[in-house]
């Protein structure tokens, strides 16, 4: 009689969580009842675990913990409209990314004020390869956008766009007492949507506390502009502004 | 819609720590470790089905405990612990590019370190094709990364 072969641990578990289609459900437990191992001997059953850890305490544990770390969650104003759905309008948009070598006088560049913050568009391609998206690059409406940033000496970050509709989506709200050190990438991918003409997204950075609220509020009011939102002396403002133009 | 930690916890809970347990061997250690994997999927938004949101625990867990594991200097007590330690101790081949790992992150949410890959395979027991259907790699992918992680646990076998 042959070994069976042993039932890796995710898979037992994920057949107590009846989430294993029937037939590899089928062959893991034929493998249990052959005398495979059970991996998840001699460990904490679910009653253990839950008397240990119940969840509302871990849920407050995590949320604790979410915020000693002085990480906000996204928050977005406007939740679905990166979403493509069948209703939109069927012309494809083309985006392009304009190069970056402009001054911040120029509506349609990255404006930079102050030192050693950076911004980047990502897209990724049809070959699932990630490709920066600038200097004409080009992207076609549907692929997907992500963002990243370095703001090497800033403990306060607001990262925020603003789409040719003036619509205003708050990205990500980050205060912390450490400065970020490395590159940091939104937990969030997009897919660009109709909203025409162009996406500006901003990236605002200050090893000062600044009123970020204040600052959406103020570029809600100002609407489909693109460019950089005004902010108090000291904050430092990276806007990348994606133009799109129909094909 | 953000994930709702007291709803995965209910659900996924006893299967992280289970996760942490085996591999840190230590209840307090893993509960520590059962919580940060929380902390690190609860600031995702995306909709994940169930099984989905099962494995990427399941990865984030292991690679939480490896982390873990890493800043330890303590002689493991039995060949499954000894890999264990080779294993979080070997360089991460898929890490040698900053800024690819950085885009592999943005793209694929929460991919899965080679370290990962190897722990899954190696001492989890899953096949090629278990590891790459639980990481949404493709098989030959999951082949390529753990090939050059072999050759450094081989060489760091041949130093011990």
């Amino acid at each position: 009689m042959t070994t069976p072969r042993p039932v890796p641990p995710l898979l037992r578990e994920q057949l107590d969580q009846g989430l294993l289609d029937p037939e590899t459900a089928a062959d893991v437990r034929a493998r249990l009842a052959a005398g495979a191992p059970d991996p998840l001997a001699g460990l904490p059953d679910d009653a253990t675990v839950f008397a240990d850890d119940p969840p509302a305490q871990v849920a407050r544990e995590v949320r604790r913990r979410i915020a000693e770390a002085g990480w906000a969650e996204t928050r977005a104003r406007r939740p679905r409209l990166w979403l493509i759905g069948a209703t939109l309008a069927a012309a494809a948009a083309l985006v392009v990314v304009l190069p970056s070598a402009v001054t911040p006088s120029d509506p349609d560049g990255i404006v930079l004020k102050g030192p050693a913050a950076v911004l980047d568009v990502y897209r990724l391609t049809a070959a699932g390869a990630p490709e920066r998206v600038g200097d004409g690059v080009l992207a076609r409406q549907g692929d997907r956008l992500q963002l990243t940033f370095r703001a090497p000496r800033a403990r306060h970050l607001l990262v925020f766009s603003v789409d040719g509709r003036g619509v205003v989506t708050e990205h990500l709200r980050h205060d912390s007492e450490l400065p970020l050190t490395e590159a940091v990438a939104l937990d969030t991918s997009f897919v660009l949507d109709d909203a025409p003409d162009f996406e500006a997204f901003h990236l605002v950075a200050s090893d000062a506390r600044f009123d970020a609220d204040a600052i959406l509020a103020d570029a809600e009011r100002r609407g489909a502009v693109r460019v950089a939102p005004p902010v108090p002396v000291g904050v430092t403002v990276v806007t990348q502004v994606v133009a799109k133009e129909a094909r | 819609m953000p994930i709702d930690v007291e709803d995965a916890y209910r659900r996924f809970g006893p299967m992280v720590r289970r996760r942490c347990e085996r591999m840190l061997r230590d209840p307090e250690l893993a509960r520590d470790a059962m919580h940060d994997t929380f902390v690190r999927v609860v600031r995702r938004s995306d909709d994940l089905d169930d099984r989905a949101l099962s494995s990427l625990l399941y990865r984030i867990a292991t690679n939480v405990c490896l982390n873990r594991i890493r800043g330890w200097n303590r002689r493991p007590e039995d060949p499954e612990e000894a890999l264990l330690d080779r294993i979080a101790h070997a360089d991460d081949p898929g890490a040698s590019a900053g800024a690819r790992l950085l885009l592999d992150r943005l793209f694929a949410r929460e991919p899965a370190s080679t370290r990962t890959l190897a722990v899954l395979h190696l001492l989890d027991g899953m096949t090629l094709e278990e590891v790459a259907e639980h990481t949404g790699l493709s098989v030959s992918g999951v082949r390529y990364r753990l090939r050059a992680l072999r050759a450094q646990l081989h060489e760091l076998e041949e130093v011990a």
